[in-house]
């Protein structure tokens, strides 16, 4: 099985490169994309085995994101982070299909967690 | 012959008589019949008796006439003359020879007793004649005019005669017994001891000697004395003085000798010699001074040849010329000049009167003055006339004397003419001068004439006008004054004409220059009035001395300041000691001072404040008189800053209060911002010790988790540093700061507000903008509060891209400009005037005092927020800020 690859969409740099680093040490392959749009166009769209998305973002939100993903008939497994947790995101963000949703800052162990859970159940799901 | 007929007579009566007395007896006899020698004795007797009478010849006669009548009447025989008794013989010659040796003997017992008697008178007489030749001699010795004193060895006086002591003004008695030394000073007595000693040493040789005598009242007379020492009874010596008052002489010898130290010292300053020159004798006398003149030796021997020799060449045939005149007796008087041993040239006057001698020779007396002095002042005279001349033309000044009696000039110098135009040396009438006087001035000109010839005294001046020929004007200044003759009558009026026509222009230009100056002086005062209240003066000790209050302001400053200090008259000296020490400072420094604000009471006893500016004057020669200056009553305007501090010190609060107001609102937009650095540090973290988890640790990995780590937490840090900056209530802080980087500090508190509500910021930042003085929290905020009603107001645009423009620039006028711009809902024609005011809102939460604040934030900085309309949909809201003035420089 070929290691799965990670996008992940942020507009803040910093982040971007933080939750790469973190995947990268735990072997993953990251693709990092500074807005939803540069992910929709890029070639990783395709391959991609998991996606990791801030919610706030300008033009287009992490929410967007996935409708837009679901939209164009990707199942692909999210993962939405964000600086502004409240109800209402957490919310939204689980019934459009999120495998996790958390806060910034949010502990490593949690991501990595939420992430096997998304390999998993993309593995699964591909399998199945 | 008298006595011889005395004798004659005293003869014939003895003889008349003896012969009636003899013819008696005979007839007595010869009644009685006496007895021949009893008639004979009786005979006898008579003729004895009348012998007794003196004349021996009537003795003898009466004897013989006896012997006849004796011889003829008692002899026999009677009456015959013959005898003839012997007997009787014998008895006639007994009785003729005793009455011839009878009357002999009485003759010469007569005679001596004639003798004795004659001896005894001439010893009456001569006794008589002593006496009277002492009594004379005794009043020449008491009134001889000398004094005499006779003294013994040991100084008493002896003797004095009445008139030497009366001239000493003593009694003689009260002289005589005192001691001599008494009646000389004190200081001469020693002398007088001396002179004393030498008469007693050299006895009867005279010495003589002058000496002052002390009168009984103390005056003092000097006498000669002529002193001889002899010897008086019993040997003893004694001194004769005899003193002669030569008091008068004395003081002739002085007044001569002082006469002649006159003469002397008037012909040595008069440089004046005389001289005698006898012409038959060739004798010559010269004064001290002809020897001092001609500069000959004192002890020379004066010849008229020593005079040539002297004489300057020149002069030497005209000098001969006069002496040999003068040989024929005529008086002189010639000028001629010495040639002295040295080279120098004397010029002497002499003049000299032929006198006649005793002997009938002629002699010149004559005095030689030394003119040199004289000359020289001539030539200098002469040479000051020149000078004066010039002077006058220089000057422009002429002077003249005019003639009242004869009523026309009696002197007139060369000037005159020129300031009336003429040739000094042309001859002008009375009637062409007056023609050139400017007819205006004529009559006034006379007038003035008239009276100070009235007046008499004292100086008159006027002004008159010179009409030239060529049509100029001539400004004249006349001085004159009258001169008085000796019946007290004006006769002459003297006077000077000065030209002042270029002073009278130079005086219309300073009457200009004065205007101007008067002018310039309102102007300023002007000024003064209406910068100021009042204005003032201090002297060098800084004490008020002038106090000029302007109408309006007056009774501003309490009464009786005059003479006081400026911190006396103050009331806030011990509340700001610091700035009454520099203020205090820079007037002792002398320097000027602007704009020094104090605090005093007004006449009303209320609090005054006062904002004074004042500037040293010092004297031409640099010395610090004081200081001058403007005051202004700034009471209202302090009032005013301080409602105004206490408006900003509200605003500042509210400012705040908005502030954290609108913290609020971004809490959300904060939280991102701290979060996202936050999550990026965990997460670098965690892949840092995935990183060195590794079986093989992957340093150079971990090395850069660490490193993002850190750059992560900085960036959380300036957030919140950002943050609590806008949190912060402080005090207003203006610093110099670059608008941009104002704009940038609030687009990062704001970005995740924008991201939020989707809205595009875009930024158009001239680069290079100069400084602003601001305080860069309250820009902050009026930036973020415009970014935050932009967001709102393309809250509903859905249509279109919700951008955000924000833009700084440069306006026209050099300012630093930023606007931002929204693409909302826009603001209602209505609702653009109000939409600054305070509580005017068209948003359903809020207080609609953000816009206001931030027109308070930016009228502070100086500068203006407004709307500006827009051609489409949004907003545009502006502000301009005037620039740093350091920044601009």
């Amino acid at each position: 099985m070929s290691t799965p690859l990670i996008s992940v969409v942020d507009d803040d740099a910093s982040v971007r490169i933080a939750i790469e680093n973190l995947l990268k040490s735990r072997g993953y392959i990251v693709h990092t994309f500074a807005s939803a749009k540069e992910f929709l166009e890029s070639p990783q769209l395709d391959k991609t085995s998991c996606v990791i998305t801030d919610v706030q973002m300008s033009v287009m939100s992490g929410l967007d994101l996935v409708a837009e993903m679901r939209a164009r008939n990707y199942d692909t497994p999210f993962i939405l982070i964000t600086a502004f947790p409240n109800d209402r995101v957490r919310a939204a963000a689980l019934g459009a299909g999120a495998i996790g949703f958390l806060a910034k800052p949010f502990a490593a162990h949690m991501l990595i967690k939420c992430l096997d859970t998304a390999l998993q159940k993309h593995r699964g799901g591909t399998g199945s | 012959m008298y006595n011889q007929l005395t004798k004659f007579g005293h003869s014939v009566a003895q003889l008349a008589f003896g012969t009636i007395a003899l013819a008696a007896v005979t007839l007595t006899s010869v009644y009685v019949h006496s007895h021949f020698a009893a008639t004979a004795f009786a005979y006898l007797v008579v003729i004895l008796l009348f012998s007794l009478m003196g004349s021996f010849i009537a003795s003898s006669a009466l004897s013989i006439v006896s012997v006849a009548a004796l011889t003829y009447l008692f002899t026999p025989p009677t009456f015959s003359l013959r005898i003839d008794d012997p007997q009787d013989l014998l008895v006639l010659v007994a009785f003729l020879t005793a009455s011839i040796v009878g009357t002999r003997l009485i003759r010469n017992v007569r005679h001596e007793r004639e003798t004795a008697r004659e001896i005894a008178a001439k010893l009456r007489q001569s006794e008589a004649d002593l006496r009277d030749r002492e009594k004379r001699w005794r009043a020449i010795f008491e009134h001889n005019p000398v004094m005499y004193f006779m003294v013994d060895e040991a100084g008493t006086v002896l003797n004095v005669n009445t008139f030497g002591a009366t001239q000493l003004g003593y009694a003689p008695d009260e002289i005589v017994g005192l001691s001599v030394l008494q009646i000389f000073r004190d200081e001469d007595r020693e002398v007088v001891r001396k002179c004393i000693g030498e008469c007693l040493t050299n006895i009867g040789q005279s010495h003589t000697w002058d000496i002052e005598k002390v009168r009984k009242d103390g005056s003092l007379l000097w006498v000669r004395e002529n002193a001889k020492a002899m010897l008086w009874a019993d040997d003893k010596p004694i001194v004769l003085i005899a003193c002669e008052d030569i008091t008068e002489r004395k003081r002739t010898v002085l007044a001569l000798r002082r006469s002649e130290a006159h003469l002397a010292q008037a012909q040595e300053l008069s440089q004046t010699g005389s001289f005698g020159w006898n012409v038959a004798t060739d004798e010559v006398f010269w004064s001290r001074e002809t020897f001092r003149i001609f500069e000959y030796d004192p002890e020379t021997k004066p010849t008229q040849q020593l005079v040539l020799d002297r004489t300057h060449p020149e002069d030497k045939a005209s000098v001969q010329d006069v002496m040999d005149r003068a040989s024929q007796s005529q008086d002189f008087e010639h000028e001629y000049r010495l040639l002295m041993p040295d080279g120098s040239v004397k010029h002497i006057h002499a003049r000299a009167r032929a006198t006649r001698t005793a002997s009938g020779d002629i002699e010149f007396v004559g005095a030689a003055t030394d003119i040199t002095a004289t000359k020289q002042v001539e030539q200098q005279l002469r040479r000051s006339e020149a000078y004066l001349a010039d002077a006058q033309r220089l000057s422009h000044t002429g002077t003249w004397s005019w003639d009242c009696n004869r009523r026309r000039f009696a002197y007139r110098s060369a000037e005159v003419s020129r300031l009336f135009g003429f040739a000094p040396e042309e001859r002008v009438t009375l009637e062409a001068i007056r023609s050139r006087i400017h007819p205006d001035d004529l009559a006034l000109q006379q007038e003035v004439q008239r009276r100070a010839i009235e007046q008499k005294a004292g100086n008159f001046e006027y002004d008159f006008r010179i009409c030239l020929p060529d049509g100029a004007i001539r400004h004249i200044h006349a001085i004159a004054h009258a001169v008085m003759g000796s019946d007290g009558s004006t006769v002459e009026l003297i006077g000077t004409h000065m030209d002042v026509t270029e002073q009278h222009a130079a005086r219309e230009r300073l009457e200009n220059t004065l205007a101007a100056l008067r002018e310039s002086e309102q102007r300023f005062r002007d000024y003064a009035e209406t910068a100021s209240d009042w204005l003032w003066e201090t002297g060098p000790d800084h004490l008020l001395t002038q106090f000029l209050e302007h109408a309006s302001a007056a009774g501003v400053v309490a009464k009786g300041v005059i003479g006081l200090p400026r911190r006396e008259i103050a009331r806030d000296v011990e509340e700001e000691p610091e700035k009454w020490r520099q203020h205090q400072a820079a007037l002792d420094a002398h320097l000027p001072f602007r704009d020094f604000i104090y605090r005093t009471v007004n006449r009303r006893g209320s609090s005054t404040y006062v904002r004074t500016s004042g500037k040293p004057f010092f004297d031409g020669s640099g010395n610090f008189l004081g200081y001058r200056g403007v005051s202004t009553d700034i009471t209202a305007m302090i009032r005013a800053d301080q409602a105004e501090q206490e408006l900003r010190k509200a605003q500042a609060e509210l400012a705040h209060v908005t502030r954290v107001t609108t913290l609020g609102e971004l809490t959300a937009s904060i939280a991102h911002e701290v979060n996202q650095p936050l999550a990026a540090i965990i997460s670098n973290a965690d892949a840092c010790l995935g990183w060195l988890g590794r079986k093989t640790p992957d340093l150079p990995a971990a090395r850069s988790s660490v490193e993002w780590i850190i750059e992560d937490a900085i960036r959380a840090s300036e957030v919140i540093r950002r943050i609590r900056a806008l949190a912060k209530k402080g005090e207003i802080e203006m610093v110099t700061i670059d608008i941009n980087d104002v704009v940038k500090d609030a687009i990062a508190l704001v970005t995740r507000e924008l991201a939020n509500h989707q809205v595009t910021l875009r930024t158009e930042l001239a680069p290079a903008l100069p400084a602003i003085l601001a305080d860069r929290v309250q820009l902050q905020q009026v930036i973020i509060n415009l970014v935050m009603n932009g967001i709102e107001a393309m809250q509903t645009v859905a249509d279109r891209t919700r951008e955000l423009v924000i833009q700084s620039s440069l306006d026209g006028m050099g300012r630093v400009q930023l606007s931002v711009t929204d693409c909302g809902v826009g603001i209602a024609e209505d609702d653009i005037n109000r939409i600054l005011d305070p509580f005017f809102t068209t948003k359903t939460s809020g207080l609609g005092m953000g816009l206001s604040i931030c027109r308070s934030i930016v009228d502070a900085h100086g500068g203006r927020l407004s709307v500006v309309r827009k051609q489409g949909p949004g907003a545009t809201f502006q502000f301009v800020l005037p620039l740093h003035e350091e920044a601009v420089s």
